[in-house]
């Protein structure tokens, strides 16, 4: 509830005493009334102190001149204007206390204590003038000072009816204000949080690590090849960051971040990684989930090629025609294990494949003559 | 005398980069072995028999994780591995050493303080932690039948018919109930194709299989054969291997 600023005397020991009242208000508003009182205790509201000074005194002189004694003359201006500032205040920071039924409570307790102070005052100023105390003269005297009485005991409650309501209202934009960023804010977490996940998929720690593993020893050992490798470590990692912030990418895209892959994954892998890319031309523009095809082909490396005791060869294949799109991603390295299940990196892009295009795209993975092989086919039109 | 060491990693670099990391942090290593995969770091524990093994976790053939079951407390081992590997926190509980890649000076240090302290005593078993690691990776089916160039024909050999595998030269030797063949396959890769079951290493040249052998035989307290049920010739138990052969 502090905002970190070294408090005053007056203001630790408002703190002290007011917290369990703001541990009870809303937390919207928790803020506002915290730092309202703060301000009240705070030198900058000096000025405002000493107008209500001003409001006082002036009153007191006031009904002073008109006969009043002078303490009671003090202590009813006091009253008024202290009664009238705190219950705004209150109407301000408990609007919910000065509407509806409560309203009554609001209007018999200013009444009450209009009548009963202007009572009080005229008993005071008579016996002060040494004049006898008569019913007579005091109802008459209540009677000249109705209007005014009245005047006050249907203001000052409007007044703080008046800003109740406008209190209500206020309260009342601003938690929708709130609640709206809230959701905004959700949503936007939502989205950020997917794109994370797919990212901590396709750049593994493991991959990056034993890839600056490869960066660092070759420049301990000024080998000339440690300036290319990082090269491409950056431009994949770069491009991975772009292309997973958008909702598409096409083939063509994809292709150039899985030459930055391959290229990386040849520097350390050397001759036991193969690869040939036929990417027909026509199948260029594809549009595709980011990250699919890099994500194949991290698969087929990782569970074919990197664990076979031979090494082997990564073929990427694409066609299109009028009616569908091809993708095969094949390799001949260590065939599937029995029994195996999509990890993440198949079970993601499968999500996303029909997420973005239904039961048009499909994606299957299987053994085949020779090695294993992912295939994507996205037809034209509903099947 | 000095301290004997294997590494193993099956990426140039990284296993370049332990060399040379294990040079600085350990002046009396001598690394007699280095690795490129996990069934060369096997053959080469059986040949050069090291003190020390540096195992990375991943590697084709078998991991780190079998190599160091297989080498079964005889030498002390480190994995190397790199961050974001399953291993990692198993070996965080499991108090084993290892280091992360890339190559940490300063941790390495660490790895090779802790191991010097133990060299005198018994390596740590590990075989309990090892084996709850191992189902975790993904292995082909076991090898049906060897494929063996015989002049201009291919037979066809169904491994239970294989009587053994030895190593012969280039080739490996495939004697089976019909006669013999030879495959260009070398006997530590046919070790990581064939059913661990079935199939048992039984000296570093040497893979039987176990329904074949008639009986081993303690010839001396350091030697043991083996005689099979339908082949005339006996097989050499080396030492690592005749604790499989204990009676019941």
């Amino acid at each position: 509830m502090t905002d970190g600023k070294p408090m005053n005397l007056l203001q630790r020991w408002h703190h002290a005493k007011a917290r369990p009242y703001y541990e009870r208000m809303p937390e919207a508003l928790r803020e506002e009334a915290w730092a309202f009182d703060q301000y009240l205790l705070s030198r900058h509201s000096a000025g405002l102190w000493l107008g209500m000074a001003g409001a006082i005194a002036g009153s007191t002189l006031g009904l002073a001149a008109a006969g009043f004694p002078v303490a009671v003359a003090l202590f009813c201006s006091a009253t008024v204007w202290l009664g009238v500032t705190s219950g705004a205040l209150g109407a301000w920071v408990w609007p919910e206390r000065f509407t509806g039924r409560r309203f009554a409570r609001v209007l018999g307790l200013v009444c009450g204590a209009a009548y009963g102070g202007a009572l009080i005052g005229m008993v005071a100023a008579r016996l002060r003038r040494g004049e006898t105390l008569s019913w007579g003269a005091l109802q008459q005297s209540m009677t000249s000072a109705a209007p005014l009485l009245l005047l006050i005991a249907i203001a000052v409650p409007l007044m703080l009816l008046a800003v109740s309501w406008m209190r209500r209202e206020q309260t009342q934009r601003m938690l929708e204000r709130v609640n709206l960023m809230r959701e905004r804010d959700a949503a936007a977490r939502q989205a950020s949080e997917a794109q994370l996940r797919l990212l901590r998929a396709q750049i593994q720690p493991h991959f990056i690590f034993n890839t600056l593993s490869a960066v660092q020893h070759w420049v301990d050992t000024g080998d000339a090849r440690a300036s290319g490798l990082l090269r491409e470590l950056t431009a994949f990692l770069r491009g991975s960051i772009e292309l997973l912030s958008r909702p598409e990418v096409t083939l063509r895209e994809e292709a150039v971040l899985l030459q930055h892959y391959l290229a990386i994954m040849q520097a350390r892998l050397g001759d036991r990684l193969g690869f040939e890319l036929q990417l027909a031309p026509d199948a260029l523009a594809q549009p595709l989930p980011p990250g699919l095809l890099v994500t194949l082909a991290e698969n087929a490396v990782e569970h074919g090629i990197v664990p076979a005791l031979r090494g082997g060869t990564l073929r990427v294949r694409a066609e299109r025609n009028d009616r569908r799109f091809e993708l095969v991603v094949h390799n001949t390295g260590q065939a599937l294990a029995p029994g195996w299940r999509d990890g993440v990196g198949l079970a993601n892009s499968r999500e996303r494949l029909r997420h973005q295009f239904g039961d048009r795209a499909s994606l299957t993975l299987q053994a085949v003559a020779e090695g294993t092989e992912a295939r994507v086919t996205i037809s034209a039109i509903a099947a | 005398m000095n301290i004997t060491a294997l590494i193993a990693d099956d990426e140039e670099a990284p296993r370049a980069q332990l060399a040379l990391a294990l040079h600085q942090a350990w002046s009396g290593l001598q690394i007699v072995a280095e690795a490129v995969n996990g069934a060369d770091a096997w053959d080469a524990f059986l040949e050069h028999e090291p003190q020390v093994c540096f195992l990375d976790v991943r590697m084709p053939g078998l991991s780190g994780i079998e190599v160091a079951q297989r080498i079964a407390g005889r030498a002390h081992v480190v994995f190397v591995t790199a961050h974001g590997d399953h291993a990692v926190a198993a070996f965080d509980t499991g108090a084993v050493d290892y280091v992360l890649k890339p190559i940490d000076a300063a941790r390495l240090q660490q790895a090779v303080q802790r191991v010097q302290g133990r060299l005198h005593a018994a390596p740590l078993d590990l075989q309990r932690l090892l084996s709850q690691l191992a189902p975790a990776l993904r292995k082909p089916p076991p090898l049906e039948v060897v494929q063996a160039a015989v002049g201009r024909e291919v037979r066809l050999i169904r491994a239970a018919d294989v009587v053994y595998f030895e190593s012969d030269a280039r080739y490996t030797r495939v004697v089976h109930t019909e006669g013999e063949a030879l495959i260009r396959t070398p006997l530590k890769e046919l070790l990581t194709q064939l059913d661990p079951v079935q199939f048992w290493q039984v000296h570093r040249s040497v893979i039987v299989n176990h329904l074949h052998i008639l009986s081993a035989v303690r010839v001396d307290e350091n030697n043991m054969v083996l005689t099979l049920r339908a082949r005339p010739e006996k097989l050499p138990v080396s030492r690592h291997f005749q604790a499989m052969f204990k009676g019941q």
